[in-house]
């Protein structure tokens, strides 16, 4: 059996800031098609700073990262459907939630008739298609952040890319929403990357978690996760997995030391 | 019709309570003082001023207003557009700018006899020195609108593909809305004032004279009450043009975001 197509590499990935901070030192990983995978790691680790290279938002400063064997923006323009979902739900205020999830269609020049047809799909997905004609104030920001999933996966992305979607988020919000986006994966499998400081979130949800150092920024370790899929919320409860998320901390806590 | 009354009270009562009290006052002191009625007319000179040139006056409110509006609008639409191009570009911004503060700090008395000079006697000077004063506001709140954009937000553009063209129309002109409104309330209150100033140097040759002519008449034939009645109406004017664009941007603001009034 084949492994699946590399869709990120990143080969001894630096990122230097005005001539002194090392954001990033040396990073090299492989994501394949079908991957979830979380960079986990304490706050000034650069793993926002490494999805925003994938994303083609920022470059390297060292070595060489591609998507799909391209520089990421040239991969962006050409043949890589990719979706970044913020840590703040980034809406358009003066639109509705439907509006809202038109953007990236509209931004594309997708036809009218398609673009209704994915925007009930999307909205129906994430649970709001109640609340399609409702403006983000007057939704709640468990609600607001459905709204900019639904926006991200409403142009069927090959690439997902998650920069702490829930981190402004009380926990059981939180934990609902975990719950959605694993579900969703769980049909579409899109290749996603998830940036998150909460290890819980990032063993329930993913395939493999990249643990990251800070001071300069390092990948630590790159662990498998074990847990059988599909996943049920339960699996949150068993044991194997708090000693899986403990033995994650240990190494986030070696690292930092 | 209770909520109404309570506003009334609350936003109506106290300035109408002021202006009857300064009325009191100042026809009490040029009564006891026996101020002269060239110098300082008693208010009730001034309402019997106004009243018996109602017509007139009401006429060249209405021309001024034209002016006022007329002026604004050509602000509104230069003073956008301007914007939108130095959005575009930071080094057009840098050039063009400094000549736009010109606008603002050079006193309007001053270049409007050359706008008189350039344009002649009659409505269209008028308008012209209405503009003038009344398109930088425009131009900073709509340059603030369309440039301070929330950086997520150009991303998520950026991340779709979007065009600059379309980042401008999708993204920049309507997160500016608000700044817009605030730009477009100071620059209609100004535009009243560069009519009447306009009006000054070249209302003479307007086929109906406008306010800032009747003041500059009535105070060179010494008519001191009549020179107040239309003091009182320009400010009247102003008042009505500067509310009806605050109502119409409370209104577009709350559509905006579809909300209660935002203020």
């Amino acid at each position: 059996m084949s492994s699946p197509p590399v869709v990120v590499e990143a080969d001894a990935v630096g990122v230097t800031f005005a001539g002194e901070v090392r954001a990033l030192d040396s990073v090299s990983f492989t994501i394949r098609e079908g991957e979830f995978v979380s960079l986990v790691g304490p706050s000034g680790c650069g793993k926002s700073t490494l999805l925003r290279l994938i994303a083609g938002l920022a470059s390297p400063t060292a070595g060489t990262l591609n998507v799909t064997g391209l520089p990421p923006r040239l991969a962006r323009r050409r043949n890589t459907q990719l979706s970044f979902v913020f840590q703040d739900a980034t809406l358009l205020p003066w639109r509705t939630a439907a509006d809202n999830v038109r953007l990236p269609l509209e931004l594309a020049g997708v036809a009218t008739a398609e673009q209704e047809r994915r925007i009930r799909e999307n909205l129906q997905m994430v649970g709001l298609a109640e609340a399609a004609g409702r403006r983000p104030r007057e939704l709640s920001g468990g609600m607001r952040m459905r709204v900019s999933l639904a926006r991200a996966l409403v142009t069927h992305p090959a690439l997902l890319l998650l920069d702490e979607p829930f981190g402004a988020l009380d926990d059981i919000t939180r934990q609902t929403l975990n719950e959605e986006l694993l579900a969703l994966w769980q049909q579409h499998r899109w290749t996603a990357t998830f940036v998150t400081h909460n290890i819980t979130e990032a063993a329930f949800l993913s395939t493999r978690i990249i643990v990251m150092g800070a001071r300069p920024g390092r990948i630590i370790a790159d662990v498998t996760v074990p847990f059988a899929w599909p996943r049920r919320p339960e699996l949150r409860a068993e044991a194997e997995f708090a000693r899986f998320t403990g033995e994650v901390s240990e190494l986030l806590r070696k690292g930092h030391a | 019709m209770s909520r109404f009354l309570r506003w009334f009270a609350r936003f109506v009562l106290p300035p109408l309570a002021l202006f009857v009290l300064v009325l009191i006052v100042w026809h009490s002191t040029v009564a006891a003082f026996g101020i002269k009625r060239y110098l300082v007319p008693k208010p009730g000179d001034v309402i019997a001023a106004g009243w018996s040139n109602r017509a007139t006056l009401l006429a060249a409110a209405m021309m001024t207003g034209k002016a006022a509006v007329a002026g604004f609008a050509c602000s509104f639409v230069a003073g956008l557009l301007t914007a939108c191009v130095f959005s575009q570009s930071r080094t057009i911004q840098r050039s063009v700018y400094p000549y736009a503060i010109f606008l603002q700090t050079v006193p309007i008395v001053a270049v409007a006899p050359l706008i008189v000079n350039w344009f002649g006697y009659g409505l269209l000077s008028v308008v012209v020195v209405a503009f003038v004063i009344s398109v930088f506001p425009i131009i900073t709140n709509a340059t603030t609108g369309l440039t301070a954009i929330d950086r997520n937000l150009l991303e998520l553009f950026e991340l779709a593909g979007a065009s600059r063209w379309q980042t401008l129309w999708k993204l920049r002109l309507p997160a500016s809305v608000p700044h817009l409104a605030t730009g477009a309330k100071i620059s209609s209150g100004l535009s009243v004032v560069g009519a009447i100033v306009g009006e000054m140097f070249a209302g003479s040759g307007m086929d109906q004279p406008g306010l800032g002519y009747l003041i500059t008449q009535s105070s060179g034939f010494l008519k001191t009450d009549y020179l107040f009645a239309a003091v009182w109406t320009s400010a009247v004017l102003g008042i009505v043009i500067f509310g009806a664009v605050s109502i119409f941007s409370a209104w577009i603001i709350s559509r905006w975001y579809g909300d209660a009034i935002a203020s």
